[in-house]
């Protein structure tokens, strides 16, 4: 182990055995803020009470850490960003601690905080108590029928974005103040519409005081730590601490070191402001790249020890935890922060950028093995090099997900489809789960909402009904018995999509509207054309303004339920209509017949044009659909990734055509379903080939078991790169990699109906592996080593 | 148009790594001249449909309807290097079927490569032969008189038409496979032997030694056959590296 390795097992191990629990002092610190400034407008209130939280907020550096911060008061905190949703932690006051998804522990003392302080000065002012009076009461009926999951962004700050990291460590605070005022001495107060801008502008010098002062507090500590230690190692290292915050990032950093600390310190500022996932990091390999080779260059640093820097960094960004309420957390579990950090890809010029820190990065990642950050990889086929790509298949290997794994070029059009041009679009990053960014210049949600695709198959087939209410929650499409043609049903199907987008589209228009009241000007910040605009991010400051994102999710059961439909019942004629809806009625009991007939329909995942072209028509339709809405801030976007919402989504669908029984989970992305796939990767890369991925320019999310056996050996790890260079010329936006370890053998000889599709390979045979006798799976199972993540 | 083969397919499997270059898809077909004691794919044997009362194993296409499935993963193929592999069974008793699938292969600029026991008359050999760019031959035992115990045929047909495609001018890759049974084909004297004949040819690419395997063993019951081996193991990885060592006295390549 190298030697730099010991400090990291230390600091990984000390997190690991740190629980999650409730953080109210930022609650309790922006409350007395907004009763100290009381008279001011929001945008300085909101400004005020981020510089008091960076004043007073509890500050810590543990030990071994090289890089410090904290955006709560405990290392492990889900953070109550009371102006947006005090709420609800009011409803799950005595269930949070224990709930199922993603508890958080809530000390007494927290508790009593909150009824005596938070609760009482919020009642009734915010966003998710504005949203839950005023949802259009069609969308709410699609909502609490499991159609539509559209609370996350009442529950949740902005987030999905990729603040301008690269221009707050070349400017420093210093760099930027000058901007804004600046700025500020072009306005002309006696103008309209000039004092709201320069209340702005001063919100973002308030937000820099205190960025600054944080700092410096971080300095101070670190100093009086450094004077009371005895070891001299230690000591020396509390001193280049102290002496590192001194100077960012209030300064323009000058090291490398400095340029993490610099990083670290704003990402949690921005953190701390609004709690929400998917603050994305973007693209470190590029913006660090200067301070790494100037140190490299100077002799201030070796590999080992900037390595360790990164490791250090890696370690702090699995210590926040998104706090969100119980059903949000059912969507997006694991406390799922998503800061997406992105290696590779092209340059402004469009060459290569993979650079020595690509690698290192990825490398970090190996070295950590934790939850975040979520690394990912933006691979050019045409220009990033074989090297790299092998680096990329050697993470694949260690089992833990990562990296997501991006097709450079899709991602590239992703962006010029939503409006950006080609030379900025070169420059995108891959953000929170599959969607796309862009560093400093762009605003969205880009997960606004999920639709329930089962709950739309299943309302055509039952003329707008709910299944599990029996409520009529969508427009009547007739009695499907009356249908002559698969045509009639898929007209039915389009009309539910139409009701359900428009609803979902009211919805965001909505969100839109009470989020102008959640100014951010601490994100803003390092958005340029906000201070340019002298417009908060929240209002529409930054140069792309996007529409908000629309995910899909149960792609494989819609598709496979129109397939089993046409063929059944139009094609074939081995079943009617009536015959099916009274199967699906009965969750297939007692229709035994009709469940086999349906499992033995087309599925997608086999690379069979009978299903897959049925894919590539409907997305087509869904996502011009989505595309034909606007919003205030642009063209609405569709996107296909799950988190976790297959599975609570799969809770609300009765039985469907494609042969899945009621109340079991969707299928995860534009993945097939479990245990449907049956020829292997390359014909399941052919299926998502056939969907229009470009177009879903919030990203496509591919989930891949990858059999071990393709990963152990040299020639293995040679076809992996090729099935990645197969997968980018089909036009496949992305994929992941679930590595067939001993934990999912075990899982497929208990679950075998999900394991279908696994294959067991040697030279001259294959066989699937649920259908070997007991004893030959036990020695596959034990032959085959044991990975893991933790 | 012409009118095309066709031929008894027992399995396809795409996206192999273990049977050639790159990523390959297998043609599994059916009919084979020998009974291997540690065959994995009885239900290979019998040509034509073979019907159970639980299972059917085969199935009919036209070397045009084959052609139309290989050609799926011709991204794949281009990017790896791969290619498609006939196996078995016994593609040699298919010949003609595998001569128009593979020739077609090619005009669609796709590899083709076989694997085969070669113990079929030459004339079938010398007619997919020019259509290859890889044999796969398969060697099960040195000594005819333990081959014929063991596979139910002698061994001397083989031997020659291993020896014939070494001669011949066609510019295909040659690689000779062994599974290395423990107890039947790992003793010295037998390896030594083999190492022999092995380096008494010529334009030989490449040497592959295989560990024996019992995943087929459960079709046995299901096909209601007796399996003859139950006793043996698979060998360690060790007896492999000394088997492997014996022969790399004989011949350079091998794997």
């Amino acid at each position: 182990m190298a030697d730099y390795l010991k400090r990291i097992a230390r600091l990984k191990e000390r997190l690991l055995t740190i629980k999650p629990e409730m953080d109210l002092e930022n609650a309790r610190i922006l409350t007395e803020g907004f009763i100290e400034y009381a008279n001011m407008p929001l945008i300085l209130k909101k400004a005020y009470a981020f510089r008091k939280q960076c004043q007073e907020k509890t500050i810590f550096i543990a030990e071994d850490e090289l890089i410090v911060g904290n955006s709560g008061s405990k290392v492990r905190g889900g953070i109550l960003c009371a102006d947006c949703c005090w709420s609800v932690l009011d409803d799950e006051l005595e269930t949070i601690s224990d709930r199922r998804y993603d508890p958080f522990h809530l000390r007494a003392e927290d508790k009593e905080l909150f009824l005596d302080v938070v609760k009482p000065y919020w009642r009734g002012k915010s966003n998710f108590e504005q949203w839950r009076r005023q949802i259009p009461e069609d969308l709410r009926l699609l909502r609490d029928n499991g159609v539509v999951f559209i609370d996350r962004k009442g529950v949740r700050g902005f987030g999905e974005t990729t603040a301008g990291y690269e221009w707050l460590l070349n400017a420093g605070l210093k760099g930027i103040r000058t901007t804004i005022t600046e700025r500020k001495s072009r306005l002309n107060l006696a103008r309209p519409g000039d004092l709201e801008k320069d209340n702005f502008l001063e919100a973002l010098l308030l937000v820099c005081e205190g960025i600054a002062a944080m700092a410096q507090r971080y300095s101070a500590l670190a100093a009086d730590m450094a004077s009371r230690e005895k070891d001299i190692v230690r000591k020396a290292e509390l001193l280049m601490i102290a002496d590192i915050c001194s100077r960012v990032p209030e300064n323009p950093a000058t090291t490398f070191h400095e340029a993490l600390q610099s990083f670290y310190f704003y990402h949690t500022s921005i953190f701390m402001e609004q709690n929400a996932a998917s603050y994305n990091p973007g693209r470190m390999d590029q913006y660090l790249l200067p301070f790494y080779r100037a140190d490299r260059e100077a002799g201030r640093i070796d590999q080992d020890q900037a390595q360790e820097l990164l490791d250090c960094l890696w370690i702090k960004f699995s210590e926040p935890c998104l706090f969100q309420d119980a059903v949000t957390a059912e969507f997006a579990a694991g406390y799922p922060m998503f800061q997406n950090v992105c290696v590779g890809g092209v340059d402004e010029t469009g060459r290569d950028a993979v650079n020595e820190l690509s690698y290192m990065i990825l490398q970090a990642s190996m070295d950590v093995r934790l939850y975040q950050p979520s690394l990912s990889v933006r691979y050019n086929m045409a220009k990033n090099p074989n090297q790299f790509l092998r680096k990329v298949v050697e993470l694949i290997r260690l089992g833990t997900g990562f990296p997501a794994f991006h097709n450079d070029e899709v991602g590239i059009r992703m962006l010029l489809n939503k409006g950006v041009p080609l030379r900025e679009a070169w420059d995108w990053n891959p953000c929170g789960c599959v969607e796309t960014n862009l560093e400093g210049r762009m605003r969205q949600y880009t997960a606004l909402a999920d639709i329930n695709l089962g709950s739309l198959v299943e309302l055509a087939l039952n003329d707008g009904v709910n299944r599990k209410s029996g409520e009529r929650i969508s427009v009547s499409t007739g009695n499907p018995d009356a249908f002559e043609s698969f045509e009639d049903f898929t007209k039915a199907l389009k009309d539910h999509i139409d009701h359900t987008m428009h609803a979902t589209v009211v919805g965001s228009h909505l969100l839109d509207e009470i989020c102008l009241e959640r100014p951010v000007p601490a994100l803003s910040l390092t958005f340029k054309e906000c201070i340019e605009n002298g417009t908060d991010y929240s209002a529409g400051g930054a140069k792309y303004n996007v529409g908000n994102g629309i995910i899909l999710i149960g792609v494989a059961d819609l598709v496979n339920s129109l397939a089993a439909v046409r063929q059944l019942v139009y094609e074939d004629r081995s079943v009617t209509m009536e015959e099916l809806l009274a199967a699906l009625a009965a969750n297939f009991e007692g229709y035994e017949h009709v469940r086999e007939l349906c499992l033995a329909a087309p599925k997608y995942g086999n690379d069979d044009k009978r299903v897959d072209n049925l894919a590539a028509e409907i997305f087509t339709y869904i996502a011009d659909e989505i595309e034909q809405y606007e919003s205030k801030f642009g063209r609405m976007t569709p996107g296909i990734l799950p988190v976790s919402g297959n599975t609570p989504f799969g809770l609300e669908v009765g039985a469907l055509p494609s042969g899945r029984k009621a109340w079991k989970p969707l299928a995860d992305g534009v993945s097939p379903s479990g245990g449907t796939d049956l020829g292997g990767p390359t014909a399941v890369l052919k299926s998502v080939s056939h969907l229009p991925h470009d177009r879903f320019t919030q990203g496509t999310l591919l989930n891949m078991k990858v059999e071990d056996d393709l990963l152990n050996s040299e020639n293995g790890i040679r076809q992996m790169m090729a099935l990645l260079k197969s997968m980018c010329s089909l036009g496949i936006f992305h994929v992941q990699f679930n590595v067939i370890d001993q934990a999912k053998l075990l899982a497929a000889q208990k679950n075998p109906e999900q394991y279908k599709g696994l294959l067991i390979r040697v030279a001259g045979y294959t066989a699937y592996f649920v259908e070997l006798g007991k004893d030959v799976q036990d020695e596959i199972i034990a032959r085959t080593v044991q990975t893991r993540i933790q | 148009m012409r009118q095309t083969s066709s031929g008894t397919i027992l399995r396809l499997e795409r996206s192999s790594i273990h049977d050639g270059e790159g990523l390959r898809t297998v043609i599994f077909l059916k009919g084979c001249p020998l009974r291997c004691a540690w065959c994995s794919t009885p239900e290979g044997w019998l040509p034509g449909i073979t019907e159970t009362e639980t299972a059917s194993y085969g199935y009919i296409m036209t070397a045009d309807e084959l052609l139309a499935e290989i050609v799926k993963d011709e991204i794949f193929f281009f990017h790896s290097d791969g290619g498609i592999t006939f196996s078995g069974g016994e593609p040699l008793c298919q010949a003609e079927f595998v001569t128009d699938v593979a020739a077609g292969a090619r005009k669609l600029g796709i590899s083709t490569a076989m694997e085969s026991s070669l113990c079929y008359p030459w004339q079938a050999v010398e007619k997919v032969l020019p259509h290859l760019d890889a044999l796969y031959a398969d060697l099960k035992h040195i000594d005819p008189e333990q081959h014929k115990f063991y596979t139910g045929q002698d061994n001397r047909r083989i031997l020659e038409n291993i020896r014939r495609v070494s001669d011949s001018d066609l510019p295909l890759q040659l690689i000779i496979r062994m599974v290395l049974v423990p107890g039947i084909n790992d003793d010295e004297a037998t390896l030594r032997q083999t190492g022999e004949f092995l380096q008494s040819l010529h334009n030989l690419t490449r040497v592959e030694l295989l560990p024996y395997h019992r995943l087929g063993v459960g079709t046995y019951a299901k096909l209601g056959l007796r399996y003859r081996l139950p006793e043996t193991k698979a060998p360690s990885q060790p007896e492999l590296q000394r088997g492997k060592a014996i022969l790399s006295q004989y011949i350079n390549n091998i794997k």
